[in-house]
């Protein structure tokens, strides 16, 4: 059976943003990545806290590099290798935590590795970061969404399209693509998210 | 006859004189100075700045002592640094830019600085690293960048600086200055 996507805001707790925030400390003047949709919500609270932020719309990214189908295009090297050199490169140790939320579940191999294994470069080591994973294993349709910081445990998902699952990422296979980090922690929600804190 | 103008200008009230409403008007009153046919389709706070019409390209420095709208294309650096700069929904800059404030309402690739605030609207497009006191954006604007908030302790307005009159209509002076010191910083919807 075809679960239907919801496309209303839902807000939420998330033991996974609130572990993030921890392991970041009362330190100020971090510099974060957030690869949601630009949003006041996440601005606010992130440079509130006296941290810079580098945000990137990273599903419109895809679909500028990809097309609107992008999960179809990540088998060819070479557009692989284009958009990775256009989008995603930078320097070495420059973010002291990542909110990647959903992004990775658009990717198949082999983008997701040589994504995350950037991602491990531009990270500093012990930084935090957090990723969202659909939950669903029969989903053959995924939301994607703009998630937005209420608070430090609180997150409002509002839903801006859907596309096909690309892949689905059970717990073992999630491990496997952070096995060069420190460590994994899984969050298990009553929704259809599987929340991921995983240290560099 | 000689005297023409003299009989022209307007009879000063000397007993009572009231203030213009709004800050604005405390600076001197410039000429137009628009090189579109249509200047007139932006909101009311871009009234009374230079136009770049949606037909004009330019390709250099640009430097403004009164603000801008930038409607067509630009490539170089944009420096407009006590004033207003509002790109358009047709306009297309790639520039380094530095402004006391910025609106985005097309597209923009560059870095940009403003000491005030900048705001990207919906349907914006910014690719760049922004610099600036406070941030406004709009659900649905593109933004790709890094995010340097400079802090500012108490803002302080020009027009704020002199004695508020007893007359109602100064009172807007400070009501002004109120917000600005309450969002200084700050990042408010």
């Amino acid at each position: 059976m075809v679960r239907p996507v919801t496309m209303q805001p839902v807000t939420r707790n998330s033991h996974g943003l609130d572990q993030f925030f921890a392991s970041l400390g009362a330190e100020s003047g971090l510099r974060l990545l957030d690869l949601s949709q630009a949003c006041q919500a996440n601005i606010g609270f992130i440079t509130g806290q006296g941290n810079h932020l580098y945000t990137e719309d990273f599903y419109e990214s895809l679909r500028h590099g990809f097309g609107h189908d992008f999960s179809q295009g990540m088998d060819d090297a070479s557009r692989i290798d284009a958009f990775l050199a256009e989008n995603w490169s930078g320097r070495d140790n420059e973010f002291d935590g990542a909110l990647v939320w959903d992004a990775l579940q658009y990717m198949t191999s082999p983008m997701i590795e040589l994504f995350i294994d950037r991602l491990w470069h531009r990270l500093r080591p012990g930084a935090p970061l957090l990723a969202l994973f659909s939950a669903d294993e029969k989903a053959s349709v995924i939301a994607c969404s703009t998630y937005r910081i209420a608070d430090a445990k609180t997150l409002t998902v509002v839903p801006r399209g859907a596309t096909a699952s690309a892949h689905f990422y059970n717990s073992r296979a999630i491990e496997r693509l952070f096995q060069n980090f420190r460590s994994v922690k899984f969050f298990l929600a009553r929704d259809t998210f599987r929340e991921v804190l995983v240290k560099r | 006859m000689w005297n023409r103008r003299k009989e022209e200008e307007p009879v000063r009230p000397t007993t009572s004189y009231t203030p213009p409403p709004a800050p604005p008007a405390a600076e001197p009153v410039r000429e137009r100075a628009s090189m579109s046919p249509n200047p007139s389709r932006f909101d009311d706070a871009s009234r009374g700045a230079a136009t770049i019409g949606k037909n004009v390209t330019i390709t250099g420095q640009i430097q403004s002592r009164e603000d801008l709208i930038i409607d067509g294309e630009v490539d170089g650096t944009i420096e407009l640094n006590e004033h207003r700069l509002t790109i358009g929904p047709n306009g297309k800059v790639k520039a380094g830019i530095r402004a006391r404030e910025i609106v985005v309402k097309g597209n923009l690739n560059g870095n940009v600085e403003a000491t005030d605030r900048i705001e990207i609207c919906q349907e914006a497009r910014l690719i760049g690293d922004i610099r600036t006191a406070r941030i406004i954006i709009a659900d649905g604007a593109y933004f790709k960048g890094n995010i340097d908030i400079i802090k500012v302790d108490a803002p302080v307005r020009k027009e704020a600086a002199p004695q508020p009159k007893p007359q109602p209509a100064a009172a807007a002076a400070p009501v002004q200055q109120t917000i600005g010191a309450a969002a200084g910083g700050e990042f408010k919807r």
